[in-house]
Protein backbone atom coordinates (compact mmCIF):
# COMPACT_ATOMS: atom_id res chain seq x y z
CA UNK A 1 0.00 0.00 0.00
CA UNK A 2 1.31 3.56 -0.68
CA UNK A 3 0.91 4.75 2.76
CA UNK A 4 3.49 1.90 3.88
CA UNK A 5 6.69 3.88 2.79
CA UNK A 6 5.17 6.83 5.08
CA UNK A 7 4.65 4.77 8.02
CA UNK A 8 8.21 3.05 7.58
CA UNK A 9 9.40 5.92 7.85
CA UNK A 10 7.60 8.23 10.36
CA UNK A 11 7.78 5.02 12.97
CA UNK A 12 11.61 4.80 12.99
CA UNK A 13 13.67 5.88 15.85
CA UNK A 14 15.31 8.34 13.70
CA UNK A 15 12.11 10.03 12.80
CA UNK A 16 10.61 9.82 15.89
CA UNK A 17 13.81 11.64 17.76
CA UNK A 18 13.81 14.42 16.00
CA UNK A 19 10.57 16.12 17.90
CA UNK A 20 11.00 14.24 21.01
CA UNK A 21 13.88 16.85 21.53
CA UNK A 22 11.50 19.99 21.62
CA UNK A 23 9.77 21.93 23.86
CA UNK A 24 6.22 22.87 23.07
CA UNK A 25 3.11 21.83 20.72
CA UNK A 26 4.16 24.64 18.04
CA UNK A 27 7.35 23.98 17.79
CA UNK A 28 6.73 20.25 16.97
CA UNK A 29 3.75 21.50 14.65
CA UNK A 30 6.29 24.10 13.23
CA UNK A 31 8.86 21.27 12.75
CA UNK A 32 6.30 18.77 11.17
CA UNK A 33 5.46 21.41 8.82
CA UNK A 34 8.95 21.63 7.78
CA UNK A 35 9.47 17.63 7.50
CA UNK A 36 9.52 16.50 3.68
CA UNK A 37 7.98 13.17 4.41
CA UNK A 38 4.88 14.78 6.14
CA UNK A 39 4.65 17.02 3.28
CA UNK A 40 4.25 14.16 1.20
CA UNK A 41 1.78 12.52 3.23
CA UNK A 42 0.07 15.73 3.15
CA UNK A 43 0.04 15.54 -0.29
CA UNK A 44 -1.28 12.27 -0.42
CA UNK A 45 -3.80 12.75 1.32
CA UNK A 46 -5.06 16.30 0.02
CA UNK A 47 -4.89 14.09 -3.65
CA UNK A 48 -6.83 10.85 -1.74
CA UNK A 49 -8.94 11.97 0.80
CA UNK A 50 -9.70 8.03 1.13
CA UNK A 51 -6.62 7.40 2.95
CA UNK A 52 -7.33 9.62 6.02
CA UNK A 53 -9.14 6.67 7.29
CA UNK A 54 -6.35 4.66 6.80
CA UNK A 55 -4.10 6.88 8.77
CA UNK A 56 -6.79 7.10 11.37
CA UNK A 57 -6.70 3.55 11.48
CA UNK A 58 -2.88 3.45 11.97
CA UNK A 59 -3.31 5.45 14.67
CA UNK A 60 -5.71 2.58 16.04
CA UNK A 61 -3.12 0.38 15.96
CA UNK A 62 -0.53 1.53 17.00
CA UNK A 63 -2.20 3.35 20.45
CA UNK A 64 -1.26 0.33 22.64
CA UNK A 65 1.99 -0.42 21.26
CA UNK A 66 5.40 0.43 22.13
CA UNK A 67 8.58 0.72 20.05
CA UNK A 68 10.76 -2.31 19.92
CA UNK A 69 14.01 -0.35 19.00
CA UNK A 70 13.34 2.15 22.12
CA UNK A 71 10.79 0.83 24.37
CA UNK A 72 8.83 3.59 24.58
CA UNK A 73 5.10 4.76 22.66
CA UNK A 74 5.14 6.09 18.97
CA UNK A 75 4.01 9.50 20.19
CA UNK A 76 5.94 11.57 17.80
CA UNK A 77 4.89 8.95 14.99
CA UNK A 78 1.10 9.55 16.28
CA UNK A 79 1.39 13.58 16.34
CA UNK A 80 2.48 13.20 12.86
CA UNK A 81 -0.41 11.45 11.51
CA UNK A 82 -2.53 13.16 13.64
CA UNK A 83 -0.94 16.63 12.67
CA UNK A 84 -2.00 15.11 9.02
CA UNK A 85 -5.69 14.37 9.46
CA UNK A 86 -6.06 17.89 11.13
CA UNK A 87 -4.81 19.59 8.20
CA UNK A 88 -7.29 17.58 5.89
CA UNK A 89 -9.90 15.00 7.43
CA UNK A 90 -11.15 17.06 11.14
CA UNK A 91 -14.02 14.11 11.56
CA UNK A 92 -11.14 11.58 11.43
CA UNK A 93 -8.86 13.98 13.60
CA UNK A 94 -11.06 14.45 16.34
CA UNK A 95 -11.99 10.79 16.09
CA UNK A 96 -8.77 9.78 16.85
CA UNK A 97 -8.27 12.66 18.91
CA UNK A 98 -10.82 10.97 21.22
CA UNK A 99 -8.91 7.89 21.48
CA UNK A 100 -5.46 9.55 21.47
CA UNK A 101 -7.14 11.33 24.79
CA UNK A 102 -7.32 8.07 26.97
CA UNK A 103 -4.04 6.52 26.46
CA UNK A 104 -1.37 6.60 28.95
CA UNK A 105 2.54 7.73 28.18
CA UNK A 106 1.53 10.05 25.19
CA UNK A 107 2.42 13.85 25.57
CA UNK A 108 2.51 14.98 22.18
CA UNK A 109 -0.25 13.70 20.66
CA UNK A 110 -2.14 14.27 23.67
CA UNK A 111 -1.70 17.65 23.34
CA UNK A 112 -2.90 18.03 20.09
CA UNK A 113 -6.04 16.05 20.32
CA UNK A 114 -6.72 18.11 23.42
CA UNK A 115 -6.41 21.01 20.83
CA UNK A 116 -8.59 19.44 18.01
CA UNK A 117 -11.08 19.07 20.46
CA UNK A 118 -11.10 22.05 22.10
CA UNK A 119 -11.84 22.89 18.73
CA UNK A 120 -14.21 20.62 17.58
CA UNK A 121 -16.36 22.04 21.01
CA UNK A 122 -16.06 25.28 19.27
CA UNK A 123 -17.61 24.39 15.78
CA UNK A 124 -20.29 22.88 18.07
CA UNK A 125 -20.65 25.50 20.21
CA UNK A 126 -21.03 28.13 17.21
CA UNK A 127 -23.55 26.16 15.68
CA UNK A 128 -25.79 26.75 18.48
CA UNK A 129 -26.82 22.68 19.32
CA UNK A 130 -26.83 22.68 23.09
CA UNK A 131 -29.43 20.14 22.98
CA UNK A 132 -27.26 18.10 21.02
CA UNK A 133 -25.80 15.36 22.98
CA UNK A 134 -22.15 14.96 21.38
CA UNK A 135 -21.76 18.89 23.20
CA UNK A 136 -21.94 17.00 26.35
CA UNK A 137 -19.92 14.21 25.42
CA UNK A 138 -16.95 16.23 23.78
CA UNK A 139 -16.85 18.38 27.30
CA UNK A 140 -16.47 15.14 29.16
CA UNK A 141 -13.54 14.35 27.60
CA UNK A 142 -11.51 17.11 28.34
CA UNK A 143 -13.31 18.41 31.87
CA UNK A 144 -15.72 21.37 31.14
CA UNK A 145 -13.33 23.87 33.36
CA UNK A 146 -10.34 23.81 31.38
CA UNK A 147 -12.99 25.05 28.14
CA UNK A 148 -11.52 29.02 28.49
CA UNK A 149 -8.08 27.88 27.53
CA UNK A 150 -8.12 27.69 24.11
CA UNK A 151 -4.85 28.40 21.87
CA UNK A 152 -4.75 30.79 18.89
CA UNK A 153 -4.59 28.61 15.93
CA UNK A 154 -7.42 26.70 16.75
CA UNK A 155 -9.40 30.15 17.06
CA UNK A 156 -8.17 30.70 13.54
CA UNK A 157 -9.14 27.22 12.74
CA UNK A 158 -12.71 28.01 13.49
CA UNK A 159 -13.09 31.15 11.83
CA UNK A 160 -12.29 29.76 8.44
CA UNK A 161 -15.14 26.75 9.28
CA UNK A 162 -17.64 29.34 10.20
CA UNK A 163 -17.08 31.07 7.15
CA UNK A 164 -18.26 28.33 5.45
CA UNK A 165 -21.48 27.23 6.12
CA UNK A 166 -22.42 24.98 3.43
CA UNK A 167 -19.37 22.78 4.59
CA UNK A 168 -20.32 23.05 8.21
CA UNK A 169 -24.07 21.73 8.45
CA UNK A 170 -23.30 18.45 7.03
CA UNK A 171 -19.93 17.96 9.06
CA UNK A 172 -21.82 18.81 12.27
CA UNK A 173 -23.83 15.75 11.45
CA UNK A 174 -20.62 13.46 10.99
CA UNK A 175 -18.83 15.07 14.13
CA UNK A 176 -21.74 14.11 15.86
CA UNK A 177 -22.04 10.56 14.77
CA UNK A 178 -18.27 10.81 15.30
CA UNK A 179 -18.72 11.25 18.92
CA UNK A 180 -21.66 8.50 19.49
CA UNK A 181 -19.17 5.74 17.53
CA UNK A 182 -16.58 6.94 20.03
CA UNK A 183 -18.13 6.91 23.22
CA UNK B 1 9.74 7.73 44.41
CA UNK B 2 8.77 8.62 41.36
CA UNK B 3 7.14 12.05 40.81
CA UNK B 4 4.16 12.78 39.16
CA UNK B 5 3.95 16.01 37.08
CA UNK B 6 0.16 16.50 37.67
CA UNK B 7 0.23 15.79 40.94
CA UNK B 8 2.73 18.56 41.93
CA UNK B 9 2.57 21.33 39.03
CA UNK B 10 2.27 24.83 41.00
CA UNK B 11 2.06 28.24 39.72
CA UNK B 12 5.80 29.70 38.60
CA UNK B 13 6.04 33.63 39.09
CA UNK B 14 8.89 35.73 37.12
CA UNK B 15 10.82 38.16 38.48
CA UNK B 16 8.35 40.72 38.13
CA UNK B 17 5.52 38.98 39.96
CA UNK B 18 3.52 37.69 36.54
CA UNK B 19 3.04 34.13 36.67
CA UNK B 20 4.60 32.03 33.96
CA UNK B 21 1.84 29.89 31.76
CA UNK B 22 2.19 26.04 32.24
CA UNK B 23 0.26 24.06 29.69
CA UNK B 24 -2.85 22.59 31.23
CA UNK B 25 -2.09 19.79 33.09
CA UNK B 26 -5.13 17.92 32.04
CA UNK B 27 -2.75 17.48 28.69
CA UNK B 28 0.38 16.03 30.94
CA UNK B 29 -1.72 13.75 33.36
CA UNK B 30 -1.11 10.72 31.66
CA UNK B 31 2.56 11.52 30.60
CA UNK B 32 4.78 9.64 32.64
CA UNK B 33 8.68 9.33 32.01
CA UNK B 34 11.07 6.58 32.83
CA UNK B 35 14.48 7.28 33.95
CA UNK B 36 16.42 4.45 32.79
CA UNK B 37 13.95 4.56 29.33
CA UNK B 38 15.12 8.22 29.17
CA UNK B 39 18.87 7.66 29.69
CA UNK B 40 18.52 4.93 26.81
CA UNK B 41 16.61 7.61 24.39
CA UNK B 42 19.35 10.06 25.23
CA UNK B 43 22.15 8.01 24.64
CA UNK B 44 20.58 6.73 21.49
CA UNK B 45 20.43 10.81 20.40
CA UNK B 46 24.03 11.46 21.64
CA UNK B 47 25.34 8.61 19.10
CA UNK B 48 23.35 9.82 15.96
CA UNK B 49 24.73 13.32 16.86
CA UNK B 50 28.21 11.93 17.17
CA UNK B 51 27.57 10.29 13.68
CA UNK B 52 26.72 13.43 12.07
CA UNK B 53 29.86 14.90 13.94
CA UNK B 54 28.92 16.63 16.79
CA UNK B 55 31.27 15.83 19.40
CA UNK B 56 31.93 16.94 22.65
CA UNK B 57 28.37 16.16 24.18
CA UNK B 58 28.18 15.32 27.48
CA UNK B 59 24.75 13.85 29.38
CA UNK B 60 24.86 15.90 32.65
CA UNK B 61 21.48 13.92 34.00
CA UNK B 62 18.40 12.41 33.14
CA UNK B 63 15.16 12.50 34.78
CA UNK B 64 11.80 10.96 35.34
CA UNK B 65 10.53 14.37 36.26
CA UNK B 66 8.62 16.27 33.42
CA UNK B 67 10.38 19.88 32.67
CA UNK B 68 12.02 21.55 29.24
CA UNK B 69 14.78 23.26 28.29
CA UNK B 70 12.71 26.50 30.03
CA UNK B 71 11.96 25.31 33.53
CA UNK B 72 15.77 23.99 33.52
CA UNK B 73 17.14 27.52 33.33
CA UNK B 74 13.88 29.51 34.75
CA UNK B 75 12.28 27.16 37.58
CA UNK B 76 14.77 24.97 38.98
CA UNK B 77 14.02 21.80 36.90
CA UNK B 78 10.58 22.26 38.32
CA UNK B 79 7.99 22.62 35.26
CA UNK B 80 7.29 22.16 31.81
CA UNK B 81 6.91 25.62 30.45
CA UNK B 82 6.52 26.13 26.71
CA UNK B 83 9.24 27.84 24.63
CA UNK B 84 6.52 30.25 23.17
CA UNK B 85 6.53 31.88 26.57
CA UNK B 86 10.23 32.56 26.65
CA UNK B 87 10.06 36.23 25.65
CA UNK B 88 8.06 37.78 28.19
CA UNK B 89 10.04 35.18 31.23
CA UNK B 90 13.27 37.35 29.58
CA UNK B 91 11.35 40.56 29.58
CA UNK B 92 9.55 40.17 33.02
CA UNK B 93 12.74 39.19 34.85
CA UNK B 94 14.87 41.76 33.84
CA UNK B 95 16.71 39.99 31.12
CA UNK B 96 18.76 42.50 28.29
CA UNK B 97 19.95 41.03 24.76
CA UNK B 98 23.85 41.01 24.52
CA UNK B 99 26.53 40.70 21.91
CA UNK B 100 27.72 37.23 21.66
CA UNK B 101 31.54 38.64 22.01
CA UNK B 102 30.09 39.62 25.27
CA UNK B 103 28.54 36.06 26.57
CA UNK B 104 29.69 34.88 30.32
CA UNK B 105 29.01 31.90 32.57
CA UNK B 106 25.17 32.01 33.24
CA UNK B 107 24.28 33.96 30.65
CA UNK B 108 21.28 32.57 28.46
CA UNK B 109 21.21 31.42 24.85
CA UNK B 110 17.88 31.77 22.83
CA UNK B 111 18.25 29.43 19.32
CA UNK B 112 15.75 30.46 16.35
CA UNK B 113 14.41 28.30 13.80
CA UNK B 114 12.87 30.85 10.89
CA UNK B 115 13.22 33.63 13.86
CA UNK B 116 11.02 31.28 15.54
CA UNK B 117 12.69 30.72 18.96
CA UNK B 118 12.54 27.14 20.06
CA UNK B 119 14.91 26.52 22.31
CA UNK B 120 17.00 27.84 25.15
CA UNK B 121 20.19 27.04 27.25
CA UNK B 122 22.50 28.16 30.02
CA UNK B 123 26.02 29.05 29.25
CA UNK B 124 28.54 27.04 31.31
CA UNK B 125 31.95 27.99 29.95
CA UNK B 126 33.39 30.69 28.27
CA UNK B 127 36.66 29.74 26.02
CA UNK B 128 38.82 32.55 24.05
CA UNK B 129 37.51 33.11 20.71
CA UNK B 130 37.84 31.31 17.85
CA UNK B 131 37.67 33.69 15.03
CA UNK B 132 34.52 35.57 15.43
CA UNK B 133 32.73 32.53 17.33
CA UNK B 134 32.86 32.78 21.03
CA UNK B 135 33.83 29.00 22.16
CA UNK B 136 31.36 28.57 24.29
CA UNK B 137 29.08 25.87 26.21
CA UNK B 138 26.16 25.45 26.85
CA UNK B 139 23.74 23.65 29.56
CA UNK B 140 20.55 22.57 27.76
CA UNK B 141 17.91 20.18 28.71
CA UNK B 142 16.49 18.45 25.20
CA UNK B 143 13.02 17.85 25.56
CA UNK B 144 11.88 14.57 26.73
CA UNK B 145 15.62 13.49 26.92
CA UNK B 146 18.50 14.54 29.51
CA UNK B 147 20.45 17.81 29.91
CA UNK B 148 23.38 17.65 27.54
CA UNK B 149 25.99 20.38 27.59
CA UNK B 150 27.18 21.07 24.27
CA UNK B 151 29.02 23.70 22.28
CA UNK B 152 27.12 26.51 21.30
CA UNK B 153 25.96 25.56 17.69
CA UNK B 154 25.43 21.72 18.48
CA UNK B 155 21.89 21.18 18.95
CA UNK B 156 19.61 18.80 16.85
CA UNK B 157 18.61 20.15 13.59
CA UNK B 158 14.75 21.40 14.88
CA UNK B 159 16.38 22.97 18.33
CA UNK B 160 17.65 26.00 15.79
CA UNK B 161 20.54 28.06 15.48
CA UNK B 162 22.06 30.01 18.44
CA UNK B 163 20.92 33.50 17.64
CA UNK B 164 19.92 35.50 20.75
CA UNK B 165 22.12 36.31 24.21
CA UNK B 166 20.37 37.40 27.09
CA UNK B 167 21.74 38.38 30.54
CA UNK B 168 20.45 39.35 33.86
CA UNK B 169 23.83 41.28 34.79
CA UNK B 170 23.59 44.90 35.91
CA UNK B 171 27.41 46.68 35.30
CA UNK B 172 28.93 46.73 39.63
Amino acid sequence: MILDKYFDKIETLDFQVQFSVLSGLSVVELALSYDETISGLLDLLRREARYAEDLYRRIRYLLPRVSQETNLSYDESIVAYLYCLNKTDLLFAYRASTLIWDTEGLLWSRWLAFKIIQLVQQIEQSLDVSSVDSVSSARSIVGGSELADTRSSAATSHVSFAASPHVFKPFHLEISTAIVEAT
Amino acid sequence: MSLHYFDLQKPVFARNGQEIPQPNPLVLQKYQQNQELVRIQTEALIDEMLAKGKTGLSIRSVSSYLYDCVGMVFANRRAWIDIEHIYEILTNDGYHLISKDNLVVGDVVVYTLDKKRVHVGLVTRVHPNIGSIPNARVLSKWGKHGEIEHRLEDVPYYLGRPSEFWSEKVPL
